[in-house]
């Protein structure tokens, strides 16, 4: 068993317990901050610190298991505002970014958001990959981001990262990379009708007759 | 073929605003034989509030990027950053001056940056211009296959890369009475003109918020290079390039003078390509007689 605060209230739970887990076996019933339990979705955004360990960290709540003496709290929901941005009207520039989100310039390269991550992107390096005029490297590096806001929270130079992320993605994923002709020549025949009668067909099915169908599916190697 | 390899910290004016002064310097570069070796992982220099005395955690940027040039100087074997940007060549060479020079600074930085090796402050912070002056004007001179002659060239400096003389070793050459634009632009066959504004600030980030501050100066800079009967006003740095371009707005056309970045004619004088303005280059070529570059 493990003792852990929440809110400051100790509790004893199991220790093979995630965070979230735990909360809920000590009689909390989530309304909010639980989202999709999987570590995809970053609702259950969770700071701690640990007995006589001064540093703050951060974790997800359905992906962190419970150590002995962790203060715990939830911060189901970020405070930022989402500043409007028409991606028709841009360029894909360090320029236009610093337009919608000025306060990347007044990034420290203090590395605190880094450390806050929990998917263990590399935050700082993406913000200075922005101000080095290379949105490419933003995007890869970002890619995996969950938008918890977590590196949010703690920069000291109040940039909310997540956001000036999906900004920088958006512009290169438009502008940057090359439109995929698969995708343009698929979603044509779609739109020509040429699934249609195979949806159709589908949508007349019984159960037993899709299951059967699914199991002999052709698998795409 | 490459001569020299250095580790090169080109600064986001340079990447962003003003891409014609770092691929300039490129051609520059190539013709000259030296390697400019971009440090991966450059972070933003901090600009001026890096420089704020009781905040280390304003060095923060600059020792990141010093810590990355170290260890990829250690894989080409060289201590030494060029820098092209004035401002930032100023912060960062304030920087390694103050980490040479306090002890405690460089163990507070060191210990902060925790994610890193250490910094031994042993970079060696260059100018670009000041490169060049060792690698020796007479070795660039001979490297002139089209060399500007009758081109009249106000050389600017502004204030970054002469001031402040503390820590001692921030001016690239004498802040009272610099020579080391003049003797490049007499290198590459043009004639410097020596104007008395030359070393004047040109309203630096005034610009923001009172433009008409920055304008004004300009102008007088601008002003005295023409009553000079310069062609052009060379300039090492993209913000006073920044402000000058807006002194020149606010000027009548024909009292304006074409601003341009050192290494463009110096592209232009080895035969390489000098991403100027077509308008400037016809004119520059039309001066001297010449073809246009390539």
């Amino acid at each position: 068993m493990a003792t852990i605060y929440i809110m400051g209230k100790a509790y004893k739970v199991p220790n093979t317990l995630t965070i979230m887990k735990a909360i809920e076996y000590v009689g909390y019933r989530f309304i909010r901050s639980c989202g999709c339990r999987g570590g995809f979705c970053g609702a259950c955004t969770t700071f701690y610190r640990v007995k006589s360990d001064y540093k703050l960290q951060v974790d997800l709540a359905c992906q962190k298991r419970v150590e002995d003496g962790m203060y715990i709290v939830q911060l189901p929901f970020i405070p930022a505002e989402k500043p409007k941005w028409d991606l028709d009207k841009m360029k894909p520039t360090t320029d236009e970014v610093i337009r919608v989100f000025p306060e990347i310039t007044r990034c420290l390269s203090c590395n605190v958001c880094t450390q806050a991550c929990p998917q263990d992107i590399e935050v700082m390096r993406a913000i200075q990959a922005i101000r080095r005029g290379d949105l490419e490297d933003a995007t890869n590096l970002t890619f995996d981001c969950i938008s918890c806001g977590a590196c949010s929270i703690r920069c000291p130079a109040e940039i909310t990262q997540y956001q000036v992320f999906q900004l920088a993605r958006r512009l290169y994923g438009k502008y940057e990379t090359i439109p995929s002709k698969h995708l343009m020549e698929r979603l044509k025949e779609t739109e020509e009708g040429k699934f249609d009668d195979e949806v159709t067909k589908l949508m007349g099915m019984e159960l037993e007759e899709l299951k059967e169908l699914y199991k002999k599916r052709e698998i795409e190697k | 073929m490459i001569i020299v390899e250095v580790l090169y910290y080109p600064g986001c004016s340079l990447k962003n605003t003003y891409p014609e002064f770092e691929k300039s310097a490129y051609e520059v570069c190539e013709k000259l034989g030296i390697e400019l070796v971009e440090i991966p992982e450059w972070s933003c220099c901090g600009v001026v509030p890096s420089l704020a005395t009781d905040n280390v955690m304003r060095h923060l940027g600059a020792v990141r990027s010093f810590i990355n040039a170290q260890e990829k100087g250690k894989e080409i074997g060289t201590n030494v950053i060029v820098i092209l940007c004035s401002m930032c060549y100023n912060v960062l060479k304030r920087v390694n001056l103050i980490l040479k020079e306090e002890v405690d600074t460089l163990e507070n930085v060191n210990d902060f940056i925790d994610d890193q090796p250490d910094y031994v402050p042993e970079l060696r912070v260059t100018h670009f211009l000041t490169f060049l002056k060792e690698t020796g004007f007479e070795k660039l001179q001979e490297k002139v296959n089209k060399p500007l002659t009758c081109l009249k060239v106000a050389t600017y400096y502004g204030c970054a890369l002469l001031r402040p003389n503390k820590p001692q070793g921030v001016p690239i050459d004498d802040p009272d009475n610099p020579v080391i634009l003049e003797k490049l632009v007499k290198s590459i066959g043009a004639e410097p003109v020596h104007f008395p504004f030359r070393a004047e600030c040109c309203g630096n980030y005034h610009i923001v918020l009172e433009p008409s501050i920055a304008e004004m100066r300009t102008r007088k800079i601008i002003g005295s290079a023409k009553s000079e009967r310069a062609d052009l006003i060379l300039s090492p740095c993209p913000l006073c390039t920044y402000n000058l371009g807006r002194g020149n707005e606010s000027l009548d056309r024909s009292e304006q003078v074409p601003v341009v970045f050192f290494t463009q004619l110096l592209a232009l004088a080895l035969g390489g390509k000098s991403y100027l303005p077509i308008e400037v280059e016809e004119e520059i070529l039309e001066k001297i007689g010449g073809q246009k570059s390539d």
